[in-house]
């Protein structure tokens, strides 16, 4: 574990899993909105230490209803920086090791591009 | 909303069964008897009438700041009371489902995305009433968008149509609006324009755009 806790370099072709919180998800179409793509630093799992479910997982207050997946190259294309930032574990939360942040302003068609590229990688039954 | 039981409760500040938002101000102070949020509907039941709806109870504390498990509630207090009347009035003009996700989103505490979520502005909420009810009053033709809460307090309304989709997003002063198509080779053109709220011409332009009577991006 302590291994993976050393930050890494994330190459273009990593897959980046970006959990999707119920208010961003339109249950009737299926559609995701582009504000579950904010933030100047957003978090996401690297798919190298995690996958859709386990980053799912990871939220334990029952509000993720989808996890979409990028790739890294995908947001450097945006202007966003891809960190890898992994996390250590304290009192009852486990470490992620896959805990990745995708830094940079989000203008409103930056958030679109990424919300249209993104795909549903994983979704509550 | 209280964040732990998933229940909402009314902030409004009124208690009874009121036949109008005036009428119950008069009469209920806010020191109605407790109830349980957990034995609460979990949302105002906008398609059932008036009169046999659930009596609605709130609590408050000692500084008369309504709080619920603790958490103070946003201001602008009554607003979902008087959104309620508004729909059961038959004037507002938006669907049942509409005025839920509104009073849904007014519960929001802050954090609530698991992080640094600020709670959905009260005003926001007003700003999207009124833009909602001028689109369906101008246009011969219009559907509810789906909300959404952005981080920062603000309101996202999106529509979607095979072609194209339009999101307005609230800003501190303005809609921020970006409309996108997909142009005939295939590729993704996204326009971007930042409109005032009382700009009636131009975000109407916006939606017909969308709904393809305009053919090109109006708003320079």
């Amino acid at each position: 574990m302590a291994d993976h806790l050393a930050s890494e370099v994330i190459p273009d072709s990593a897959l980046l899993f970006r959990r999707i919180h119920r208010h961003f998800f339109d249950p009737e179409t299926g559609r995701v909105m582009s504000g579950a793509f904010d933030g100047q630093d957003m978090s996401a799992d690297w798919e190298k230490y995690s996958t859709p479910t386990q980053t799912a997982e990871r939220d334990t207050s029952g509000n993720t209803v989808a996890v979409a997946s990028l790739t890294a190259a995908l947001c450097r294309n945006l202007e966003q920086t891809v960190l890898h930032d992994p996390l250590p574990g304290h009192q009852d939360i486990a470490a992620n090791p896959a805990h990745t942040l995708v830094r940079g302003r989000k203008s409103k068609p930056t958030k679109q591009k990424l919300r249209d590229l993104a795909i549903l990688a994983w979704k509550k039954e | 909303m209280n964040a732990k039981t998933g229940t909402l409760v009314d902030r409004s500040g009124l208690g009874g069964e009121p036949s109008g938002v005036l009428a119950s101000r008069e009469v209920c102070p806010r020191t109605t008897p407790f109830v349980a949020a957990s034995q609460q509907p979990r949302f105002f039941d906008f398609a059932q009438p008036v009169s046999t709806r659930p009596r609605r109870e709130f609590f408050s504390n000692n500084n008369n700041r309504i709080q619920v498990a603790g958490s103070p509630l946003n201001e602008f207090e009554g607003f979902s009371h008087e959104l309620r009347s508004l729909y059961v009035s038959g004037r507002l003009g938006l669907s049942s489902k509409m005025c839920q996700r509104l009073v849904e989103l007014l519960a929001l505490q802050r954090g609530w995305d698991g992080g640094m979520a600020m709670p959905f502005k009260p005003e926001e909420a007003a700003h999207t009433v009124s833009l909602l009810i001028m689109l369906n009053s101008t246009l011969p033709r219009f559907n509810e968008p789906f909300l959404a809460p952005t981080i920062a307090g603000f309101a996202q309304l999106e529509w979607h149509n095979k072609q194209r989709t339009l999101e307005f997003e609230g800003t501190s002063d303005a809609w921020s609006i970006v409309g996108s198509e997909t142009k005939m080779r295939g590729e993704r053109v996204y326009h971007q324009a930042d409109v005032s709220r009382s700009d009636i011409e131009e975000l109407v332009a916006a939606y017909r755009w969308f709904d393809g009577a305009e053919l090109l991006w109006p708003i320079i």
